[in-house]
């Protein structure tokens, strides 16, 4: 039980694709292409924010 | 000054109503103390309600004159035969007394201010100021008290608290202010408005030190209402749209999250189609869904949520008749004895401050379960909704797990300010003063340097360890202007990114040891 009027933080677990792990050395520096995340996830993020702008449509 | 040891003893009964229903005092005894100021003004007490007020009185005003008139000369007015002869038969005593009632009748003039109640706690030696309470003709107006004296962390975090020294307050003494540390709230006037229009106030009333009041709000949403204009019956309340417009007229921008509409066939309504091309988009529901998570969201940065509620009967703290549809505003939440948010902190402008709405309710239904929708006032600038920012922060993360990094986290979404979200990756303290980050001196430099847009979404990562100690394992950064990645702060990988500049089309990645 926590102490009494001691700060805590909270949050949401987050689980995320595990079963898509890739064997990386994360020592050699270019091990992740970081690059090539950004973009994906920008790509993904116009689609959701597309999405979202057609459900306020409706 | 009225002293008492028990609030049942109160002289002002609507607010020994609050005190009582929200078990103000808990377990504890304190003696407490009301002071009553005359003459203090509140931008609530305004020509509006005055002119309601003032309408009000000149009825009574007229009725009281008609009734002096039958009692001089009752055969000039339209009564029966046999109440005349009554009359006339009264003694000049007996009619004195009745003219001296009219006189002294108490409601035949409206004073020009209201009456704020001081009130104060004596605990063992030590004195403590809670705050105000205004009552206006028609009672309760508006209420700058603090949280519950149980009300507090590690349980209980009522996070769009505020310092106030509202701009009506008197100052007692030089430099003596009386500052109150609290989320206001306003009581809902019948009179007036419903809760709809008193959630949109007091959302402003935590957001601004001058928001409009509520005739005002009325009166500009009218204006341009959108269902009934000016015919239309204030105690009708109002839509979501026009809650929206209402917020939007006050300069904010406003982010809607609702169920996907269902057909009367008690289908789903989950595509739309183009009456051009005929094309169907499926729509997600995650995307808007006022779950306890999206609105925690923008409750934990601070933003007040007004949620739409379907039925009044499913909060605890209302009676379980019929029921009505209703708006209130979350202003915190609670967090249970194993880590989790398990529920929101909620005024209500029609009953009672400072209520918990728990995750999971006494018949079993869920926070999703009972609200309708939520409307959120936001700056401007923001324009990608929490729902879309955690679908961009998912899919950094999931692409991150791919190589392994970042398993078993928990992650703690913000919307911040730029220079809020640059504080908390530029300094070298603990976060919350709880949690290490351990950020590297030059990793922080060029925080303190890049570009951001005027808010944030800061997802805050730390691993899932079952124990006591915050460990940290990083950030990510996304655009309220555009959907997109702003930043990140992987310490895992020993590499951070940033936007140097605003029109820059990629983010710089840089390694720790880089120099």
């Amino acid at each position: 039980m926590p102490e009494q009027g001691k700060a805590r933080m909270v949050g949401f677990r987050y689980e995320g694709k595990k079963s898509r792990v890739q064997e990386v050395n994360l020592s050699h520096k270019c091990a992740i292409d970081f690059r090539k995340i950004e973009e994906d996830v920008n790509k993904k993020a116009e689609k959701l924010f597309k999405e979202s702008r057609l459900m306020s449509l409706k | 000054m009225s002293e008492h040891t028990s609030f049942s003893e109160c002289k002002y009964p609507q607010i020994y109503d609050i005190f009582l229903s929200t078990n103000y005092f808990g377990d504890e005894t304190v003696i407490c103390s009301c002071i009553r100021k005359e003459c203090v003004y509140s931008r609530e007490w305004d020509y509006e309600y005055n002119e309601h007020y003032s309408r009000t009185i000149g009825g009574i005003f007229t009725a009281l004159g008609m009734f002096e008139n039958t009692i001089r000369d009752p055969q000039n007015s339209s009564l029966s035969d046999g109440l005349k002869q009554k009359i006339e038969s009264m003694t000049d005593s007996e009619k004195s007394i009745i003219y001296k009632l009219i006189e002294e009748f108490p409601l035949k003039r409206i004073s020009n201010s209201l009456s704020r109640i001081s009130i104060r706690i004596k605990r063992g030696s030590e004195t403590i100021y809670l705050g105000f309470i205004d009552l206006s003709p028609f009672g309760i107006s508006e209420v700058y008290i603090a949280p519950p004296l149980w009300m507090k962390p590690p349980y209980y975090y009522l996070t769009c608290e505020r310092m106030y020294f509202p701009d009506t307050t008197l100052r007692v003494k030089e430099n003596n202010a009386e500052l109150v540390n609290c989320v206001p709230f306003i009581k809902v006037q019948g009179e007036v408005a419903v809760c709809a229009q008193y959630a949109v106030r007091m959302a402003l009333m935590i957001l601004s030190q001058k928001p409009p009041t509520v005739p005002e709000i009325v009166f500009e949403a009218s204006k341009s209402a959108l269902k009934g204009g000016l015919d239309r019956d204030q105690a009708d309340g109002w839509y979501p749209d026009e809650i929206k417009q209402a917020i939007e007229d006050k300069g904010y921008g406003v982010h809607e999250l609702s169920r996907l509409d269902i057909c009367p066939c008690g289908n789903v309504l989950s595509t739309i189609r183009c009456d051009v091309c005929g094309v169907e988009y499926t729509l997600n529901s995650q995307l808007k869904s006022p779950n306890l998570e999206n609105i925690y969201a923008y409750v934990e940065s601070g933003t007040p949520v007004i949620l739409g509620i379907k039925n009044t009967k499913w909060l605890p703290w209302w009676p379980d008749d019929d029921g009505e549809a209703h708006a209130i505003v979350a202003i915190g939440h609670t967090i249970s004895e194993d880590n989790r948010i398990d529920g929101l902190i909620v005024h209500d402008e029609s009953m009672y401050p400072y209520q918990v709405l728990p995750e999971e309710l006494e018949n079993e239904m869920a926070i999703e379960e009972i609200v309708d929708s939520a409307i959120i006032p936001v700056p401007r600038e923001v324009a990608v909704e929490y729902p879309v920012a955690k679908g961009i922060f998912e899919e950094t993360v999931g692409k991150l797990q791919e190589y392994g990094i970042l398993n078993n986290i928990i992650y703690r979404p913000l919307l911040v300010d730029a220079h809020h979200a640059k504080r908390m990756l530029g300094e070298a303290v603990r976060r919350a003063g709880i949690m290490d980050c351990n950020i590297p001196e030059n990793v922080r430099k060029d925080f303190l340097y890049a570009y951001m847009d005027r808010y944030v979404w800061m997802f805050e990562l730390r691993y899932d360890t079952d124990t006591e100690r915050y460990r940290y394992a990083g950030d990510i950064l996304i655009g309220t202007k555009f959907p997109a990645l702003l930043g990140m702060n992987v310490p895992e990988a020993e590499t951070y990114a940033f936007k140097e500049n605003e029109f820059d089309d990629e983010l710089t990645f840089s390694n720790y040891s880089d120099e």
